[in-house]
């Protein structure tokens, strides 16, 4: 009974230790929490050992991403010996695979001398975490009890390594995810800054454009130039500056106008001309050049001059047109007003030499008016008594007429260069120009004892300009030659008006005198205002014939003679 | 002297660069009955050998070659001069005034008057005429005084100077007979029935007088 009773004192007593074992154990993840893998491990060892009693522990923990694993080791204090957790594991190798519960294992003790009993465990369900090994002197060597404590710690230990694991990655992951996002967010900062510097500077482009384009508008509008693109593809207006809407007479609000809506506002006389001309250029691919009207809703005339030209893009071929619009309205009114001014100067200047002519040009017309008084007589005194002859009767009324004809051609002639005209251009032969003048100018060459030779091509071409300028012109010309020639003695007095082609259906015209030249000193001085080596006369005649000649596209130039004399010519 | 032509009727010439003046005078003078000829310039006319017929020159005052006043000197200075009848389109007094100095008919200006041309043309050929007559009459006289031997025409001389005769034998130192002799020559010679005829004569072939010393 009183074994019975110390048994069962025992029994007791062993089963109050198991618990308390067991609740050291149960109670180990609370100390784990949070902790690191080894932390864990060198605990576990720690209860092992002193709880069981061990001669050694030993675990091997494989590494979770597949690198080597991880041996450790413990060994009881009293053996106050080191061991290597390798050789431990080298030694125990063999058995780490086993299944644990074929114990009692005894195998040659790793870390000493004799044998030792091993319980080997795994940890976690299929040893995905590793193994753990007990190791005890005792040759009963596992009990059940102890068993079950190896057991239960080793799978609390798997939870915790698990966890810790677990954690680990979590931490692994978030320190990743923190990073990436740091990396991310500096990258982002980056960008951000980049981008408002990009901002700023293109706010700065911006203003910078806004503000030439504001100078330009401004000189387009001081300088009447508008500009413009045109797409050739589209037949489109791609660009219209502020003036050239204003030029054209177009509402910029209204955007870009079409190429039909643009078209219009050109004059209908000039529409068709330009825009062949236009057209050619674009089937050329060269520059584009016109002068042109425009018509504004009001009414107003505008005279512009335009210039474009191609540009082609990287493989040659023709994309647009760019160009200019001039508004040269302004300067053709002044031109006009000029070309008004001039021609009531040139007037003036006419009615001047034709007032010094008047003797002269009277005497044109009182010899055919003669001829016809006495032919008429003559006719008469034919008529009847004793010389009737009816055939000189019929001669004489024939040459009355052609007097008659005569007279009146040189009164026409006069009146043409004494009215007042604008400036009519129109497609003459210089020839008659200068045989009406010679007409004109004979009494003087007579008055004076001047010879007047004419020497005329006869294959010119037509060209266009004012009749009664270019009279004004050779009349001018005729009479300074004739006016040079007054003082020549002893050579003959003769003036030569010839005429010949010029390149490019242009003519020349030379009046050529025997006179006493012109002082190579004054020979700059001639074609100014007022100047004058006669004592009479304005002194504007080759200066205003001068500035015909030059609204004519000619030019008006005196050479010296070889001989004795000076030759004027002028182109037109 | 130009060499001569059978011209014995008046012949008009007409000097006028300009056509159509030219030929209205050519056909007035025509109408006048008149022989007419005409020339676009003076040197033309000059190379027109002189007309043996009484004849004027109707003329331009203002030729381009050679003004009407030069052709005028020219003609006086080659002892051919004709009357010549002066057409101006403007008549300067200056111009009139030498023209008419040196011979000039007339001096007619434009517009020209058919009745004025006619007339000067018809006054100028009466006194070319006129003067034609009295230069034959002269030829003649010539002819005659140069049939004297010179001891005739030294008698004329003191004849004409109113010398008698006994005086003339006086001066010659030859008879008073031998004189009446040679004036009878003189007179006949000469075709004179007078003193006063001879003495004419001799005026017109300007034989100076003679004094007596």
């Amino acid at each position: 009974m009183k074994a019975e009773t110390e048994r069962t004192a025992d029994e007791v007593k062993h089963l109050k230790a198991c618990i308390n074992d067991l609740i050291s154990v149960v109670a180990l993840p609370a100390v784990w929490s949070g902790g690191e893998p080894s932390q864990i491990v060198s605990t576990l060892f720690d209860v092992l050992l002193s709880m069981l009693g061990l001669e050694f522990v030993y675990a091997r923990l494989k590494d979770p991403f597949g690198g080597a694993p991880i041996d450790m080791v413990r060994v009881a204090q009293s053996r106050n010996l080191a061991a290597q957790p390798q050789d431990v594991g080298r030694a125990l190798n063999p058995w780490l695979g086993d299944d644990p519960h074929a114990s009692p294992l005894v195998v040659r003790n790793p870390i000493g001398d004799g044998d030792v009993s091993i319980a080997p465990c795994r940890l976690g369900l299929h040893a995905e975490i590793g193994v753990l090994v007990a190791g005890s002197r005792r040759a009963d060597f596992p009990t059940k009890t102890e068993r079950l404590l190896l057991d239960i710690a080793a799978n609390q230990a798997a939870i915790g390594l698990q966890d810790a694991r677990l954690l680990n990655e979590q931490r692994r992951v978030a320190e990743e995810l923190d990073q990436r996002v740091a990396q991310r967010t500096r990258e982002l900062a980056a960008v951000n800054e980049e981008l408002r510097e990009e901002i700023a500077e293109r706010k700065r482009a911006e203003e910078k454009l806004r503000r030439s384009e504001a100078y330009l508008a401004e000189a387009e509008r001081l300088a009447h130039v508008g500009s413009s693109a045109f797409d050739v593809a589209t037949r489109t207006i791609v660009h219209f500056s502020q003036e050239h809407f204003r030029l054209f007479g177009l509402d910029p609000e209204a955007g870009m106008p079409s190429f039909e809506v643009a078209r219009q506002r050109i004059h209908p006389e000039d529409r068709d001309r330009i825009l062949e001309t236009f057209n050619r250029a674009v089937n050329e691919r060269k520059d584009f050049e016109a002068d042109h009207r425009t018509v504004l809703p009001d009414g107003t005339i505008k005279y512009v001059h335009v210039i474009a030209h191609p540009a082609f893009n990287a493989s040659g071929d023709l994309v647009e047109y760019v160009g200019t619009v001039m508004d040269l309205t302004e300067r053709k009114e002044a031109d006009e007003k000029l070309r008004e001014a001039q021609a009531e100067l040139a007037h003036v200047s006419r009615v001047t030499t034709l007032g010094e002519m008047a003797a002269s040009i009277a005497h044109e017309v009182d010899q055919p008016l003669s001829g016809v008084v006495i032919n008429a007589n003559a006719c008469l005194r034919f008529l009847t008594g004793a010389t009737q002859n009816l055939d000189e009767v019929r001669d004489g009324l024939q040459a009355i007429a052609r007097d008659g004809r005569r007279a009146s051609d040189v009164i026409g002639r006069i009146r043409a260069l004494a009215r007042r005209t604008m400036t009519e251009k129109e497609l003459l032969s210089i020839n008659d120009v200068i045989r009406e003048v010679v007409g004109l100018a004979e009494g003087e060459a007579r008055r004076t004892r001047a010879r007047l030779r004419t020497d005329l091509a006869g294959d010119l071409p037509r060209v266009l300009g004012d009749r009664v300028q270019l009279q004004q012109v050779v009349l001018n010309l005729l009479l300074n030659g004739l006016d040079a020639m007054q003082g020549v003695v002893g050579r003959p007095r003769e003036l030569v008006i010839s005429t010949q082609r010029e390149a490019s259906d242009r003519v020349r015209v030379a009046v050529q005198d025997s006179g006493s030249g012109i002082d190579p000193q004054l020979a700059l001085r001639i074609f100014d205002p007022f100047y004058t080596t006669k004592s009479s006369g304005l002194g504007m005649g080759l200066s205003i014939s001068r500035s015909i000649i030059e609204q004519h596209d000619g030019r008006l130039w005196a050479v010296p003679n070889d001989g004795p004399g000076t030759t004027f010519h002028f182109t037109v | 002297m130009q060499p001569r032509m059978a011209e014995t009727q008046a012949i008009v010439f007409v000097v006028d660069d300009d056509a159509s003046v030219r030929e209205a005078l050519e056909r007035l003078v025509r109408s006048a009955g008149l022989r007419v000829e005409a020339f676009a310039s003076a040197e033309e006319f000059l190379t027109r050998p002189k007309a043996d017929a009484p004849s004027c020159l109707v003329l331009d005052v203002q030729l381009p070659d050679l003004n009407g006043l030069d052709l005028q000197r020219r003609m006086v200075d080659a002892n051919a001069d004709i009357p010549i009848v002066f057409i101006t389109g403007h008549g300067d007094i200056p111009t009139t005034v030498r023209a008419m100095k040196a011979g000039a008919v007339e001096f007619l200006t434009k517009p020209l008057v058919e009745g004025d041309v006619l007339e000067s043309i018809r006054q100028a050929i009466a006194r070319d005429r006129a003067a034609r007559d009295h230069h034959a009459a002269t030829a003649r006289l010539r002819a005659r005084y140069a049939s004297l031997t010179p001891r005739e025409e030294e008698v004329m001389a003191w004849v004409v100077s109113g010398l008698l005769n006994k005086h003339i034998a006086g001066e010659l130192g030859i008879s008073e007979e031998t004189v009446k002799v040679h004036r009878g020559h003189v007179m006949r010679k000469m075709g004179a029935d007078s003193l006063a005829g001879l003495v004419r004569m001799s005026e017109r072939l300007g034989i100076p007088h003679r004094r007596k010393p």
